[in-house]
């Protein structure tokens, strides 16, 4: 198992570099089909332009932990609705996700980019149980978000979808 | 629209819900004027005038990834959808207002939560449990709207008459009216059957509005007229599936507009529409050529002269049901054999006219030359029947090498396209009375796959088509043969034998068979979860130890009208079966008393009183309930306390296995409770201690029926008690303690001598030794205390067998065992005394080893 022993060398956006063990670095897809891409060259520095470094550190300490279990299936996607049922998140990780919002949506933006499904999937979780029962005007505080409807757009939004509402 | 035949796939798995909803947002876009001349590629089919800004328009434009693309591709193509959202997006960012804010300044005064890809928050609204949420979201902005919406258009909950009239107000406004987005043409699903009741003309002619439907499922909503639904349909060219089953004024016209309107249908359900006839039958074969499934039970007026028109144009149907067309000849099903190379489920229920010559040998016709198939055609009745336009007819598998065409039609009609159906897993016989052993023959050469065969009531198969259906080996996992009376059981014999991986075996009624057969299916079919011994009134109480001796995974048994069967010997079964849910006794005399039937579920309505009388069935929890009660109350009531001298001896030797720790794992409630005590004697606390927890952690593991196939493989049938005929005075005054173990090994007489070898090989449980010992040891006092801790902690552990470390232990003690057992060392009376004792033990044991290892020792008395 030396193999798993193997280190690799990642690059920032800010151009710090962690080296990790391959284990880990592999809970990312796309670094693990990068590297199967690229061969074995030692020292060769894997860029990850879209990743900056204090993002990077939060998400090692995140594959480190889950770096003994199976990856999940390539055909995984389309779990969805059980997915949807069980929203919950595993203890380790809802402790290890609690952090400020803009650190919150960089994960969920460069878990998409490393392609780590299951990582997407804690953040989407949890962003989904912050909008859960809000009004569309908390949740635009929560985040931010302008609203670039005009009043009479959104009020027949409203109206057009009230039948939805049971 | 292409007519021509793909290669089929299972379009009818749901499309995963995140495919099916994007996809329309590629149709979206939402564009200032300005924006509109960037993207001047698209042609906007539609535009939605925002009624209160007009400078604003919506354009839906036709997307190449349709939804129904998606389907049929069987949803692979993820990213192009995706490139479609970011598409969406990069329009949404040039709409009017957000202009101003847009670049880095925007970002900052935004946060990320403004900027996400819309394919993330897509996956993050995805994950919202309710409407509701889903609501708020499409409020918050016109990026979040457009994510929003289809997901709660796509496919409408609608479960009311009401919701459903305020939706069509939405998609079909009033002239001159629209609406803010396209919600009309992102409805891909709708589903009506809730209102059935409800459901009238004028709202459903609306629905017309919602051109892009794929799936619209109107069962039983016998409020519409055929003229309604054709005005529907005829504006529904995507649609892929429909379901109109049960509304009886589904006529001709209404089929003739399927195959003129929707020609990519695929599933079509017109089961209950008895006006159909084959007039419309044959238009649909002509026009929806990619049909995959169609279901026409029980409408009667169809004929041979539709269906084989209709099978010879949609040859890539995967499910053919024409349950009840009562009229269907040889012809239909011999063209059927011929034409469908990837059917996957066929049912011909009470189809009377079919007789031995119904189903073709497609090797045999290979061989035949032109003249000979021309002949055969006429003899079954198939020459009037030439299709037209070859063109039309796929190849299909290459396998067929060597096909001149044919000098005549006619043989061309009769030419198969197969070899074999290698697709074909299920097939319903059910009712047809006049089939015979050699249909049953050419069915399983030509289907070697089958996994579910129904032959009920096909009175005239006889153990000849047993030895067909032997071949059918591991491929055969249902098996349903009620009413099949001639069969016997040298046939059962062989085919429990080969086809050992069966789940479901029916043999109701089959009153020639004898515990012989059951001892087989016991013995040799390690997956079976459910049999049905209705009527099967020679068996006996050694039917019911042997079929659960070696393999515990039964769930559902029905033993209705076996009226041999003893108290004794449910008991035992009971015992063995943790995950038993579904125990029917009804007839059966030993049953018949109040305290049993205080468990038993209520009888149907329509029952008459005589029914309900003799109504005995235990389902669900009741089932956990008859067992508790047989072990902790009924027995006990009978043979009244139990102590006995032997107890002491048994507690020692028991005590000699520390193993003992493991039982708990593995134990039924019952015997867990006795484990638990037993340890208490002969071990420590600490043991006691050690087994909760271990049992706990077991938990999880013991659904694993691998592990218990491993266990019953490494040790032959443990329990000799399991053959053990019931002693006679079971239910007699109480018995002393029991050692029922001891009347359990004179059973060993009445095994069969196979059988008897078989156990001697196997162990004992030590385990088992050990908690029968608790049981025999326990006073008075401690079984009342035994029953409320069982009952306390018995409630929320998985019951069952299977525990590796149980199976160490047994194997260790076979020893022991082996010098005991065959031997029968106790005779008959004293079997009987402790024979009460006895059933209270077995659930002990059973409990403790997890009852896989009912391992009687003699040796201990």
């Amino acid at each position: 198992m030396s193999d798993n022993k193997q280190k690799v060398i990642l690059q920032t956006s800010d151009d710090e570099q962690f080296t990790v063990e391959k284990i880990v670095a592999e809970r990312s897809a796309m670094i693990k089909s990068m590297m199967e891409d690229l061969g074995e060259q030692e020292g060769q520095a894997i860029p990850l332009p879209n990743v900056s470094s204090s993002v990077l550190t939060k998400i090692l300490e995140y594959c480190d932990h889950h770096k003994n279990e199976p990856l999940p299936a390539a055909d995984s996607s389309d779990a969805d609705d059980s997915r949807r049922k069980t929203s919950e998140i595993g203890e380790w990780d809802a402790r290890w996700i609690q952090v400020d919002q803009e650190m919150l949506f960089e994960i969920i933006l460069a878990a998409n980019y490393l392609d780590i499904k299951p990582l997407l999937d804690v953040g989407c979780k949890t962003v989904a149980n912050m909008i859960k029962g809000k009004t569309p005007e908390e949740i635009r505080k929560l985040f931010n978000i302008t609203n670039d409807f005009t009043p009479e757009e959104e009020e027949q939004i409203r109206k057009e979808n009230e039948w939805a509402e049971e | 629209m292409s007519r021509r035949p793909q290669p089929p796939q299972e379009i009818y798995s749901p499309i995963p819900r995140h495919l099916s909803l994007i996809p329309s947002l590629s149709e979206l876009s939402i564009s200032s004027p300005d924006a509109d001349r960037t993207r001047g590629g698209s042609s906007s089919s539609r535009r939605y005038n925002d009624s209160s800004r007009g400078s604003r328009i919506y354009t839906a434009t036709p997307s190449s990834t349709s939804i129904s693309d998606i389907s049929i591709s069987d949803c692979e193509e993820d990213s192009g959808t995706i490139d479609d959202v970011k598409e969406a997006k990069s329009w949404l960012d040039m709409t009017g207002p957000l202009d101003k804010g847009k670049g880095k300044g925007k970002e900052e005064e935004e946060g990320l939560a403004g900027r996400l890809p819309p394919e993330l928050l897509a996956q993050i609204l995805r994950l919202l449990p309710d409407n509701k949420s889903l609501l708020s979201a499409s409020l918050v902005s016109r990026s979040w709207c457009l994510c929003a919406f289809p997901m709660i258009w796509t496919r409408p909950q609608i479960s009311s008459i009401i919701t459903l009239a305020s939706l069509i107000r939405v998609v079909s406004p009033p002239e001159g009216r629209t609406t803010t987005l396209p919600y009309a043409t992102t409805i891909r699903r709708l589903h009506l059957t809730q209102l059935s009741n409800t459901l009238t003309d004028m709202l459903f002619s609306r629905l017309s509005a919602c051109t892009r439907l794929e799936r619209l499922t109107i069962s039983n909503c016998v409020g519409l007229s055929s003229k309604a639904i054709i005005h529907v349909i005829s504006h529904l060219h995507d649609l892929v599936s429909i379901d109109l089953s049960g509304i009886t004024q589904v006529d001709d016209g209404v089929l003739e507009e399927l195959a003129r309107s929707c020609g990519k249908l695929q599933a079509v359900n017109l089961s209950d529409c008895r006006l159909i006839g084959d007039e419309g039958v044959r238009a649909l074969g002509e026009g929806c050529r990619l049909l995959r499934r169609a279901k026409f039970s029980k409408c009667h007026r169809l004929t041979s002269n539709s269906l084989i028109p209709f099978v010879q144009h949609c040859t890539l149907l995967l499910e053919l049901d024409l349950q009840d067309v009562l009229s269907i000849t040889n012809s239909t099903v011999f063209t059927i054999f011929l034409n469908l190379p990837y059917l996957r489920e066929l049912k011909l229920n009470n189809c009377t006219e079919l007789d031995e010559g119904c189903i073709p040998d497609l090797i045999d016709l290979k061989y035949m030359t032109d003249e000979q198939l021309s002949i055969l055609a006429k003899s079954i009745g198939l020459d009037q029947y030439q299709d037209q336009d070859h063109t039309a007819r796929p190849v299909v598998e290459g396998e067929f090498q060597g096909i001149d065409i044919p000098s005549t039609t006619t043989a061309l009609t009769l030419r198969p396209k197969m070899n074999h159906l290698d697709h074909l897993r299920v097939v319903d016989f059910t009712g047809c009375s006049n089939l015979g052993d050699k249909a049953i023959e050419n069915l399983i050469s030509n289907a070697p796959k089958l996994r579910t065969l129904t032959l009920t009531k096909c009175s005239n198969l006889t153990n000849e088509s047993l030895e067909s259906i032997e071949k059918l080996g591991k491929h055969l996992h249902y098996l349903h043969l009620g009413h099949v009376r001639l069969i016997t059981d040298s046939g059962i014999t062989r085919l429990a034998k080969a086809c050992n991986r069966l789940r479901y075996i029916d043999l109701a009624c089959c009153d020639l068979l004898t515990d012989e057969s059951i001892m087989e299916l016991g013995v040799n079919m390690p997956k079976l979860r459910r049999v049905g011994l209705v009527k099967v009134i020679k068996i006996t109480d050694e039917s019911i130890y042997a079929l659960v001796d070696r393999y515990t995974a039964l769930e559902r048994i029905h033993l209705s009208y076996c009226d041999n069967l003893s108290i004794k010997a449910i008991s035992y079964m009971l015992n063995r079966l943790p995950h038993l849910k579904h125990l029917s006794l009804t007839g059966v005399s030993s049953f018949k008393k109040k305290e049993l039937q205080h468990f038993c579920r209520a009888p149907p309505d329509n029952f008459t009183d005589h029914q309900r009388s003799a109504f005995c069935v235990f389902s669900g929890n009741r089932v956990d309930e008859l067992r508790r009660y047989l072990n902790e109350v009924y027995f006990v009531s009978i043979n009244g306390g139990v102590e006995s001298d032997s107890t002491s001896t048994r507690r020692n030797s028991g005590s000699s296995s520390t193993s003992s720790i493991t039982v708990p794992g593995t134990s039924s409630p019952p015997f867990i409770h006795n484990h638990h005590q037993h340890q208490h004697h002969t071990n420590t606390s600490t043991n006691h201690t050690h087994g909760y927890v271990y049992r706990r952690g077991s938990a999880p593991a013991l659904r694993s029926s691998s592990n218990i196939d491993n266990i019953s493989a490494q040790v032959p049938g443990l329990p000799s008690m399991a053959f053990a005929t019931p002693t006679p005075n079971f239910l007699t005054p109480p018995v002393h303690d029991s050692s029922s173990s001891r009347s359990h090994r004179s059973v060993g007489h009445g095994i069969p001598s196979r059988m008897r070898e078989n156990h001697g090989g196997g162990g004992g449980v030590s385990m088992n030794e050990s908690s029968r010992e608790a049981s025999a040891s326990s006073t008075d006092e401690r079984r009342s205390n035994r029953v409320r801790s069982h009952r306390e902690r018995d409630r929320d552990r998985p019951i069952g067998p299977r525990d590796r470390s149980g199976e160490n232990t047994s194997i260790s003690n076979g020893a022991e065992r082996t010098t005991t057992m065959p031997g029968g060392l106790w005779d008959r009376n004293e079997g009987g005394e402790q024979g009460n004792n006895d059933a209270r033990r077995v659930s002990g044991s059973a409990s403790g080893l997890g009852m896989r290892w009912f391992g009687w020792r003699g040796d201990n008395e």
